[in-house]
């Protein structure tokens, strides 16, 4: 017979599915606690529902992503003596500033020179975003300049669409959703893109899309064709 | 021998880092791969993975000391960071589709006997992190109602475990 107040089973299940308010996890936290039947009723949900937490398959972890957390770990708590293997890009702007580091590396020894050339030197304020598509090898180089408000972005083993148009999207961290920032012009045969901006771009907030849309580009609030690439905006 | 992750565990509430470095080691892949699972893409998981494991050493002192809740932890958490990421709720519409291929649950006997509508509403909810308020929307229900939906649901899975 189930005599566990229905409220505390509410209770239970907004914090089994992590959609608790503040207000009630504060006192789901105090239950927790203090109370062994709504612990037992989590960790029976818990237990329920952990085969769905099997559906994604594992997938190897990219290499460098341990020593990235060791040194987020060491930046919060810093140890009495020096780990060996201290990354200090993540100091200094986490896996965003060493992954690009490394792909700028990478592509300046692969001889790509993805960058345009009148910014081989940028200025302090410029920003970059390094967007990937899932699954595949290829990269699109968005290198924002505030003063000529556009962006110039450049291909790297992909091409542009052959259907349709991109589209690029900002989602500015806590904006209500993405801003469509305008259609791609087509890219030269250098792969190379440029594209003037109304709107201004921040490192700290913002990331950024590339869609497939029909021609003319979305005519919803939002993207209508499947998200292509995203990156988050860095400074240079 | 390899340690166990509870032994690693107990061993992290110390500040033991060499036990941050096991516990990654057993669960790397797995945390990813949810990671993936959410975000569709590996620079946006990689982050998220960074974020779940500097908050298991915040909170390394109230982690749960058993494997099986340990990984439920991990798993919730990449569900929370990975949903409050600004890129998500851009890439939730991708995954909406993953809705449309419902997994087969083998460790649920129950799961077959549920309607795919409550399927999807369960696997929204839990895996995909879909507000409650959405799936109201979605369900033309009000948020309430579809949280005492799930909790009947939960309870209806629990009974055939």
């Amino acid at each position: 017979m189930n005599t566990i107040p229905e409220e505390l089973e509410l209770l239970a299940t907004a914090h089994v599915i992590g959609q608790a308010t503040p207000e009630q996890q504060a006192e789901i936290d105090q239950l927790l606690a203090t109370d062994p039947v709504f612990r037992a009723l989590v960790e029976d949900m818990e237990a329920t529902l952990a085969p769905l937490n099997n559906v994604a398959p594992d997938v190897e972890p990219p290499a460098g992503l341990l020593n990235d957390i060791m040194a987020e770990i060491d930046a919060i708590d810093p140890p009495g003596a020096t780990i060996a293997n201290d990354n200090s890009a993540s100091r200094t702007g986490g896996w965003k500033i060493a992954t690009l580091a490394a792909s700028l590396i990478a592509m300046v020894s692969t001889g790509l020179h993805l960058l345009p050339p009148e910014q081989s030197s940028a200025p302090a304020d410029q920003l970059i975003a390094l967007m990937s598509q899932e699954g595949q090898s290829g990269l699109v180089v968005i290198v924002y300049d505030p003063d000529a408000q556009k962006v110039v972005a450049r291909l790297s083993g992909v091409s542009g669409p052959e259907n349709g148009v991109w589209e690029l999207w900002r989602i500015r961290e806590g904006g209500a959703g993405p801003e469509s920032l305008g259609v791609m012009p087509r890219p030269d045969e250098s792969g190379r893109v440029e594209l003037s901006l109304g709107e201004a771009l921040s490192a700290q907030t913002d990331t950024l899309a590339i869609s497939l849309e029909p021609d003319g580009g979305s005519i919803e609030a939002g993207p209508s064709g499947p998200v292509l690439f995203v990156g988050g905006v860095a400074e240079v | 021998m390899e340690q166990s992750l509870a032994l690693d565990l107990r061993a992290l509430k110390t500040g033991n880092r060499e036990a941050m470095r096991s516990i990654y080691a057993k669960s790397g892949a797995r945390v990813f791969g949810l990671a993936r699972h959410h975000l569709g893409q590996d620079q946006l998981a990689r982050e998220c993975v960074e974020q779940v494991y500097s908050r298991a050493w915040k909170e390394r002192e109230t982690l749960p000391e058993g494997e099986a809740s340990f990984l439920v932890w991990l798993s919730k958490t990449v569900r929370d960071v990975a949903t409050t990421m600004p890129a998500y709720r851009l890439l939730a519409k991708d995954a909406q589709t993953h809705a449309a291929e419902l997994p087969l649950i083998n460790d649920i006997p129950a799961w077959r006997l549920l309607s795919e509508a409550n399927q999807s509403l369960l696997y929204k909810a839990y895996v995909e992190g879909v507000p409650l308020e959405e799936l109201a929307v979605q369900r033309n229900m009000d948020a309430n109602e579809v949280l005492h939906l799930i909790t009947r649901l939960i309870t209806q899975l629990g009974e055939q475990r």
